[in-house]
C-alpha cells in the first residue's frame, strides 16, 4: 500500500489558472473543511456541504500565494477519495495531481497545500 | 596532530547531521513529512466517480454485469434488471467464492431514500442429496447432473434498513448533533509562517534561480539542488518552520477532536437500533433441490448510543440548536462513568424472527422411481447478547457472545421442534488473529454437530486477511 504524501506545493502557476477539487465518498459519513488563505490572510473557509461529493473550483490570480489547510473526520468507515489538480487556462493540467483516499475513524487526515502563482508583474 | 584533527573531525560530523533534520539529499516534501507523517494512501487508478452524474453511475453498473462470466438466463436477467434501475443504481459489488457467484448493489429510490440491498446468488448445480444417495449408479448421477447448468439454481434476495433519527447508523440524520460537536473544534489554519516560504520560492522563481524557476511543484525538488549555499539554508530554515507550526497545529486539533469526544460519537452511532427487513426466494430446478422462501426481521442495538444521549438531560432543550451548549453537554455524557463503561463493554443485543417455507413436491423422472421431497415451514425466534468481558490496553480484547435460538418446524418428518443455544467467547490474539472458544447446547443430539451428546465444545483460529492496495 504506496502512501501519499500531506503536503503539496505547486509552484509557478500561471495567471487565472483553476484549482479544481473533487471529493467523493460513500457512505457520505465525515466532515471535511478546508481552510483558505490567500497571502497568508485569511480568505475563504469550505465546509462539508459544499465539498463532499462535488466539485469545488478556485480561480487563482497572479501574484497571489494561496495555502489549504485540509481536515477531514471520519465518523464510519467510508472510502473517501480527495481528487485536486490545477488546470492552466488552456485547460491542461498543471503539474501532476494530487489524490488520495482515506477511511475509518476515529483519527482525523490532514493535508496542506500551497498554490503559488507565477509573479508575472 | 594530525591523529586529533581527525578523530575531532569525526566527532563532529554526526553531531551536525544530529542538528539537521532535513539533510541534502532530502525532498523539500520528505522534509516536511519527517515532522508531519502522512496518514494517506494513493488513489486508487480508477477515475473519481461524481455523484452527481447519473450516466456515469450507469457506466458503473453497466460495467459491472459484464463482468461475471455466467451467460446465461440469470445473468440476462440481472443485466435487463440494472439497465432498468441503472439510473438509480449507487454500487455494485460482484464476488466468486468456492461453487456461487454473488452480485450485489445498494438499490436508491431517490437522492434521500434509504437503500435496498440486493443479493442475486448463482450456484453452480448439485443434485439434491438424498435424491442423489438414492439412485442406482454414478453413471446415472452423471447424467443427471449433465442436464443442469448454471441458472438452475438462482436466489433472489431483498434487505430493507430504515436510516432515521432513530433507527441506522448513517451520519446523516444525526448530522446536527455531530456539527454541534466539531463547532467546539476551531477550524486548523495554514501555518503562521507558510506564505513567509511560499514568498521567498515565488521570489526565487522570478529571479530565475534554478531549480525553482522551471519547476511546476516541489515534489521532487531536493534542497541539494538548490546550489547557492546561502539560499539552501534560508529556504531549509523555513521548511523547518512551517513544518514544526504543521506537526504541532495538527496535534492540536487531533487533541481537539478527542476532547470534544468525536471517538466516542462514532461509537454512540454504531451502537444505534438497527432494523432489518429482509426476504428472499431460491428458485432451483427440482433435480437441485425445492424451492424456498424466507422472511426475517432483525432488531440489534448497542446500549449506550446516540438516542440515549438525546434523551439524557444534557441534551434536553440544547441539542442541537444551541451548538456550544450541545458540544459541552456531549463531552459532559461521554465523561459520565457509566457511560464509559457502557463504551467499553460493547453490549450487543439482537432479537430476529423468520419465517422459512420449503416446498413439497416430488421428482420424476424417466425411469427412475419418483422421490418425494418433504416440505416444512420453519418459524424461528433468536436472541443475541454479546459483550467484552476482559479490555487490554494493547486491543487484545476478550469478548463472549451467547445466543439462544427456538425453531418451530411443522410438516417434517425428520425434525422436531427444538432449542439450541451457543457461547463463544473470543480472544483477540494479534489485529488479524482471534481464538474462538464455544459451546453449543441443543435439546435434541442430532442437532449438535460432529457430537454424541446434547452438547459439544468447539476451538478454532479465525485469521482475518487484511485487503491491500498495490
Amino acid at each position: 500500500m504506496s502512501s501519499v504524501p500531506s503536503f503539496k506545493k505547486w509552484i509557478n502557476v500561471r495567471n487565472n489558472s483553476t484549482f479544481v477539487l473533487t471529493t467523493s465518498a460513500d457512505p457520505p459519513d465525515l466532515d471535511i473543511t478546508i481552510e483558505v488563505q490567500k497571502d497568508g490572510q485569511p480568505d475563504q473557509t469550505w465546509t462539508t456541504e459544499q465539498l463532499l461529493n462535488r466539485t469545488k473550483r478556485l480561480r487563482v490570480k497572479s501574484p497571489h500565494r494561496y495555502q489549504l489547510a485540509v481536515d477531514i473526520v471520519f465518523v464510519n468507515k467510508t472510502e473517501f477519495t480527495f481528487d485536486a489538480r490545477i488546470e492552466k487556462p488552456d485547460g491542461s493540467q498543471h503539474g501532476s495531481p494530487y489524490r488520495f483516499t482515506a477511511n475509518k475513524p476515529p483519527t482525523a487526515h490532514h493535508a496542506d497545500i500551497s498554490i503559488i502563482t507565477r509573479d508575472e508583474e | 596532530m594530525r591523529a586529533l584533527i581527525v578523530i575531532a573531525l569525526l566527532a563532529v560530523t554526526p553531531l551536525a547531521a544530529q542538528s539537521n533534520p532535513c539533510p541534502d539529499n532530502l525532498t523539500i516534501v520528505e522534509c516536511f513529512e519527517k515532522f508531519a507523517p502522512t496518514t494517506l494512501r494513493a488513489a486508487e487508478a480508477a477515475a473519481v466517480t461524481d455523484r452527481a452524474a447519473a450516466s456515469e453511475a450507469a457506466d458503473v453498473a453497466r460495467e459491472v454485469t459484464g463482468v461475471p462470466a455466467v451467460d446465461t438466463v440469470a445473468g440476462n436477467a440481472t443485466r435487463d434488471f440494472l439497465a432498468l434501475f441503472a439510473a438509480a443504481v449507487e454500487n455494485a459489488d460482484f464476488s466468486e467464492d468456492g461453487d456461487a457467484l454473488t452480485l450485489e448493489w445498494n438499490l436508491r429510490l431517490g437522492a434521500q431514500a434509504d437503500p435496498v440491498k440486493l443479493q442475486a446468488i448463482v450456484r453452480r448445480p448439485t443434485l439434491w442429496e438424498a435424491f442423489s444417495t438414492s439412485l442406482a449408479s454414478d453413471d446415472e448421477r452423471d447424467r443427471l447432473l449433465g442436464t443442469l447448468d448454471d441458472r438452475d439454481d438462482l436466489t433472489l434476495s431483498a434487505t430493507y434498513a430504515p436510516e432515521n433519527k432513530r433507527f441506522g447508523r448513517r451520519l446523516a440524520p444525526h448530522r446536527d448533533i455531530f456539527s454541534a460537536i466539531l463547532s467546539a473544534v476551531p477550524n486548523r489554519v495554514p501555518a503562521p509562517s507558510a506564505d513567509e516560504l511560499d514568498a521567498l520560492l515565488q521570489r526565487l522563481a522570478k529571479e530565475g534561480v534554478p531549480p525553482f524557476e522551471d519547476a511546476d511543484e516541489l515534489d521532487t525538488i531536493k534542497f541539494e539542488d538548490i546550489e547557492d549555499v546561502t539560499l539552501r539554508e534560508l529556504v531549509r530554515e523555513k521548511v523547518l518552520s512551517v513544518a514544526r507550526q504543521t506537526r504541532d497545529m495538527r496535534a492540536e486539533f487531533d487533541r481537539a477532536i478527542v476532547e470534544a469526544g468525536v471517538d466516542r460519537f462514532s461509537e454512540l452511532l454504531n451502537n444505534q437500533p438497527q432494523l432489518y427487513f429482509g426476504c428472499s426466494a431460491r428458485e432451483r430446478e427440482k433435480l437441485i433441490g425445492p424451492n424456498e422462501r424466507k422472511l426475517t426481521i432483525t432488531y440489534e442495538m448497542g446500549f449506550v448510543n446516540i438516542n440515549t444521549f438525546r434523551a439524557s438531560d444534557l441534551a434536553k432543550g440544547v441539542c442541537p440548536d444551541r451548538a456550544a451548549e450541545c458540544a459541552a453537554a456531549f463531552a459532559d455524557y461521554v465523561g459520565q462513568p457509566d457511560v464509559i463503561a457502557g463504551l467499553d463493554a460493547a453490549n450487543r443485543f439482537a432479537i430476529t424472527f423468520e419465517h422459512n417455507w420449503v416446498d413439497e413436491y416430488d421428482i420424476v423422472v424417466e425411469n427412475i422411481a419418483p422421490f418425494h421431497v418433504q416440505g416444512s415451514t420453519v418459524t424461528s425466534g433468536s436472541l443475541t447478547y454479546g459483550r467484552i468481558l476482559h479490555q487490554s490496553a494493547q486491543q487484545r480484547d476478550g469478548r463472549i457472545d451467547v445466543k439462544l435460538t427456538y425453531d418451530d418446524i411443522k410438516n417434517d418428518e425428520d425434525h422436531d421442534n427444538r432449542w439450541i443455544g451457543s457461547a463463544i467467547y473470543t480472544q483477540k490474539l494479534t489485529d488479524t488473529l482471534s481464538l474462538p472458544i464455544g459451546v453449543v447446547w441443543a435439546n435434541h443430539e442430532a442437532d449438535v454437530p460432529a457430537a454424541d451428546d446434547r452438547v459439544s465444545v468447539h476451538v478454532g483460529l479465525i485469521y482475518k486477511l487484511v485487503r491491500t492496495t498495490p
